[in-house]
């Protein structure tokens, strides 16, 4: 294993539109530190949505990031691959222990036991997220300027130099695969 | 999700339409193009749940996208560390050591590693005082065994080290065993000092742990204390070591010590799992009542065994088989000579009996020549000899016999045991060759090649009489069980597979290619004769549209007739007649041409195939059977199937023939006499030339918590890996209209277990349609099934026909002389099956092994 020296400090953005993106839509930050600053909460949260409990969420975000950064340099997409990891070693767990007690750790007191609901849209939210972080760069960026900064068709046209119909056309197109990547999951509708 | 996937053209009116819908929820659409599509929705139901989607989707990416207003973070404790890990520069303080406390998932082995090590070097440290003291005061007290000594102290030592374990503590009785053994160890020096030492350091690092570990532990070494108090140092020691999961890392180090002059030292070199039990030895006779037939069934009967490995009292030779061999599994004993000699072959033998262990590492232990155990048994004879034997024929203990034909070579009689292999896959190919040439041995009291006997082709030569289905159900499955007649706790099992009739218009055109051996051989009278009714049959079947041709080999091959319609083949028999028989056999050459005209006259909608008609082995060319079954299996690649059909049992080369015609899809076939060629034989070729189904594949998947093992009665050559049944690939064996294909296995099904036996599945490719099919059936758990002569009929006779098959395949005479108990049951089968010649046959053949075994 090689020793790396990490240092906090950010990495500067490249430019102006990407400014005001989270770090996060980058597609590799400088050092570990800076994605888990950006991830740490969407991660958990998708942990908490995959297996329920709190705790176990807990854990399972942090092994995740302890796994990256023993393969740090050699991950090109390492929020990708963070959502995928984490969804691995949740679903190990879930199959490793299938008939934990919802309520029996003592943090159950600590939060309200989250609805069934709230647990599904975490999980889907996950779920889209690493989908997002392995979709290729173009159209992530194209969300990213949908969703993200509310664009209309006409300014992302602008923005990206694609006409406007092929900015609907693509949207709809990943918009559908996501779909259907969620369905293949077994998370339908917002729900989960 | 990928732009540049090619979406379907034929679906881009859809697309665009789905386009719409997304812009229009995006709020793209003026007011007009959302009417419309509102219009449309109203219309299309299924735009209506498209747009549902797209919109709960969109919610989610807009979650996804933004930034977190009310951002989760973990634990600060947890948090803290994490960022600390990250945040670190070597590699290595990712031990999970620090994040120990809170995650329960990451592993502890290494944690308790690390501390091991620790602890291990404290002791070691101790250990190295205490050692420099013991050995000033043990130098006078030296004695034969020297190597006792230096080792005593340090294993005592290590011991407690294991028991150090930081997660586990010395529960006071245990602190009290320790004692009681430390005592023991007085008479031989003095320790108690350093004994005292060890338990002061075992009770210093006491940690609280699961109350179950400790229980656990503690329980675990009760057994061994009690252990310790009987058997050698060493064996203890590593008992423990597995028990602490440690692994083996002094092990070498802590060989303890090897007495040579006593018994309890040597004669086990074994890891003892189950220390209570004593040694007893286990004559033929046992294996014979338990009904045992491999080492697994012997020992699980029986209690006590004697296992002494190579280094014991036991010489392990080489490959198992079945009971006949069973003594030359579980060893023999032997005086020192032989003993040497058999460690010499039988060097990397792993004999594992159960509930023992044993290694065989050139350990040499005791091997005596005088203990009465040393000579009851002889090394070479069975097991029943030995029994009986007296001191006279001791004096000249016989050399090893080997056997006459090599064990190896023999499929394996040993049970699958279902937990760790479950699905048992195989080609159903049908055949009744070996019946028939076994049949031809018995009765002139010829040499059987027990290499030959394929079992399958036993209970495959007859029939049973099993419903045919339907025309549009393709193919049906009948499963019957019994109580196996032999052995306990065993069922045979029968499952038959019947193809349904062949529909009106099911004949496709033949292409044939007919290769007719004409070297000298076949110039005798009953093989012209033979041929002859072959043709005969072969050509009643032909129609218009087929084409023959027929190649004539000897030396060489010759064309004689080419494509000649079926209509016209009749010709064929008088150029046969006409064509002189002489020369040797070059059997490459034929195939060779055989195939060329085969590829000639090959027709994509026709049954292309060659026909291989010889009476003996290729004398001349490449008779190698790899490579000339290598080039069928070309053939058969580009669609053109093979069958063999021998001609005459004497100087057959079955290998050869069974090789060929197994690679190439095709049929086997042998014809004794003209009489064989009769309409039987007839209706099996026009089956064979329009098979009913292709790619027969068998598969029985196993219920492991109804089934404990199982066994395939047969079929060795055809067995296939689970992934290849849905493989289309991988071929496999053909099957007629109307044709019946059994399978007998013997299953060792557990009562207290639940659910069925398992589930057989059958996968084929229908040619009239072109498509696979694939059914499956349930292998259902009889909780009663009836004993072996009370089971039907036909169950009785795919079982007998089983057991013979086996029993001339193991080749002893000890399960000849138990095949007679099945003498009842078979003599009585004829009733059953009126006017059946095949069923006649068996029991002669019963009959003369009876005589045979009686020799």
């Amino acid at each position: 294993m090689e020793s790396l020296v990490f240092e906090n400090i950010p990495l500067p953005s490249a430019g102006a539109v990407k400014a005001s993106l989270p770090e996060s839509m980058n597609s590799k930050p400088a050092n570990i530190g800076t994605l888990f600053e950006a991830e740490e909460s969407g991660l958990l949260r998708y942990a908490i949505g995959l297996v329920g409990r709190r705790m176990v969420a807990e854990e399972l975000v942090q092994e995740t990031f302890l796994r990256l950064h023993k393969i740090w340099a050699e991950v090109d997409n390492p929020r990708g691959w963070l959502y995928r990891s984490l969804r691995n070693l949740a679903l190990n767990h879930l199959r490793d222990n299938p008939k934990e007690a919802e309520l029996t750790d003592e943090t159950a007191q600590s939060e309200a036991t989250l609805p069934a609901e709230m647990l599904g849209r975490n999980e889907a939210v996950g779920m889209v997220r690493l989908l997002l972080a392995e979709m290729p760069e173009s159209d992530r960026s194209l969300v990213r300027l949908k969703y993200h900064d509310d664009l209309q068709y006409a300014e992302i046209s602008k923005r990206t130099g694609l006409s406007v119909s092929n900015v609907g056309y693509r949207l709809h197109h990943v918009l559908k695969a996501l779909a259907d990547n969620l369905r293949h999951a077994g998370i339908e509708g917002s729900q989960g | 999700m990928n732009h540049d996937d090619n979406k379907n053209t034929a679906n881009t009116l859809a697309t665009e339409l789905e386009a719409r819908v997304v812009a229009w929820i995006s709020g793209e659409a003026s007011a007009f193009e959302a009417a419309e599509l509102e219009r449309l929705i109203t219309d299309k139901p299924e735009l209506a749940i498209f747009k549902r989607r797209m919109q709960a989707i969109q919610g989610l990416v807009a979650e996804a996208v933004r930034p977190e207003k009310d951002p989760l973070r973990l634990s600060p404790d947890r948090r803290g560390k994490l960022l600390q890990e990250l945040g670190v520069t070597k590699a290595d303080a990712l031990l999970p050591q620090s994040a120990r406390v809170e995650s329960p998932i990451i592993s502890l082995k290494a944690e308790r590693r690390a501390q091991r090590k620790s602890r291990r070097w404290i002791l070691a440290a101790a250990a190295c005082v205490t050692l420099g003291l013991f050995g000033v005061m043990l130098v006078p007290n030296a004695y034969k065994g020297g190597r006792l000594e230096t080792r005593m102290d340090r294993p005592l030592f290590s011991y407690k080290g294991r028991s150090e374990n930081a997660d586990y503590a010395l529960a006071p009785p245990e602190a009290a065993k320790l004692q009681y053994e430390v005592k023991r160890r007085e008479e031989f020096t003095e320790k108690k000092k350093a004994v005292e030492e060890a338990i002061a350091l075992a009770e210093k690092r006491k940690q609280a742990s699961s109350e179950e570990r400790r229980e656990l532990e503690g329980s675990g070494r009760d057994q061994r204390m009690a252990a310790l108090a009987k058997m050698g140092r060493e064996i203890a020691d590593r008992a423990v070591q597995r028990q602490n999961g440690d692994d083996d890392e002094d092990a070498p180090a802590r060989r303890g010590y090897q007495a040579t002059n006593t018994l309890a030292g040597s004669r086990i070199r074994t890891e003892f799992k189950d220390i209570a039990s004593a040694i007893t030895v286990l004559p033929k006779e046992s294996a014979g009542d338990i009904g045992a037939a491999d080492k697994q069934a012997l020992l699980q009967y029986a209690s006590n065994t004697e296992a002494g490995g190579i280094q014991g009292n036991f010489v392990a030779p080489a490959a198992p088989a079945s009971v006949g061999q069973l003594e030359k599994q579980v060893g023999s004993y032997g005086g020192k000579g032989e003993a040497d000699k058999a460690l010499a072959t039988a060097d990397e033998e792993k004999l594992v009996l159960s509930p023992f262990e044993v290694s065989s590492s050139k350990n040499n232990g005791y091997i005596s020549k005088d203990t009465l155990a040393a000579k009851q048994i002889k090394k070479s004879g069975s097991l029943a000899e030995k029994a009986k034997s007296d001191d006279s024929r001791l004096e000249n203990a016989p050399k090893p016999s080997q056997p006459a034909k090599k064990p190896n070579s023999l499929p394996s009689a040993t049970e699958i045991i279902t937990a760790t292999e479950p699905v048992s896959t195989f080609s159903l190919h049908v055949s009744d060759v070996s019946f028939k040439v076994a049949k031809e041995a018995l009765a002139h009291d010829s040499d059987l090649d027990r290499e030959r006997i394929r079992p399958e082709e036993f209970y495959n030569a007859f029939n049973y009489g099993d419903p045919t289905p339907a025309l549009n159900e393709k193919i049906s499955c009948h499963i019957e069980q019994a109580a196996h007649p032999l052995m306990q706790q065993r069922n045979l099992v029968r499952i038959a597979m019947k193809v349904a009739a062949a529909g009106r218009g099911a004949g496709q055109p033949l292409r044939l290619t007919v290769l007719l051996d004409t070297s000298g051989s076949m110039e005798r009278e009953d093989r012209v004769a033979a041929v002859r009714r072959a043709m005969q049959s072969l050509v009643s079947l032909l129609g218009p549209n087929d084409r023959v041709t027929l190649i004539g080999f000897a030396r060489q091959p010759r064309l004689l007739a080419e494509s000649v319609p079926g209509d016209q083949a009749g010709e064929l028999l008088n150029i046969i007649a006409n064509t002189p028989a002489e020369g040797g056999t070059n059997l490459e050459e034929a195939l060779k041409l055989g195939r060329e005209q085969a590829q000639r006259q090959f027709e994509e909608t026709a049954q292309n195939r060659i026909v291989l008609l010889t009476d003996g082995a290729a004398n001349l060319g490449n008779a190698d059977r790899e490579e000339l079954a290598t080039s069928i299996e070309e053939s058969r690649k580009e669609g053109i199937a093979f069958d063999a059909c021998g001609v005459g049992m004497e100087g057959l080369d079955d290998a050869m023939l069974e090789a060929l015609s197994r690679k190439g899809d095709g049929r086997y076939y042998v014809l004794n006499s003209a009489e064989d060629a009769d309409a039987g034989f007839a209706r099996q070729l026009a089956g064979a030339l329009r098979p009913a189904a292709k790619n027969v594949k068998l598969q029985v998947r196993f219920n492991p918590s109804r089934v404990r093992s199982y066994r395939l009665i047969g079929f060795e050559k055809h067995r296939l890996r689970e992934e290849d049944f849905r493989n289309d690939k991988v071929d496999a064996a053909e099957l007629a209209a109307e044709e019946a294909a059994v399978a007998v296995y013997q299953v060792e099904p557990l009562p207290q277990g639940e659910g069925e036996l398992g589930e057989v599945f059958v996968r084929f490719l229908d040619p009239s349609t072109g498509n696979m099919v694939e059914r499956s059936w349930t292998l259902p758990y009889e909780a009663k099934a009836p004993a072996f002569d009370r089971a039907s009929p036909t169950m009785q006779l795919a079982g007998t026909a089983a057991l013979l098959a086996e029993t001339l395949q193991r080749g002893e005479k000890e399960d000849a002389a138990r095949l007679n108990e099945l003498m009842p049951i078979v003599k009585a089968l004829p009733g059953h099956f009126p006017d059946n010649d095949r069923v006649d046959d068996l029991v002669t053949m019963f009959e003369q092994v009876k005589k045979l075994s009686a020799e």
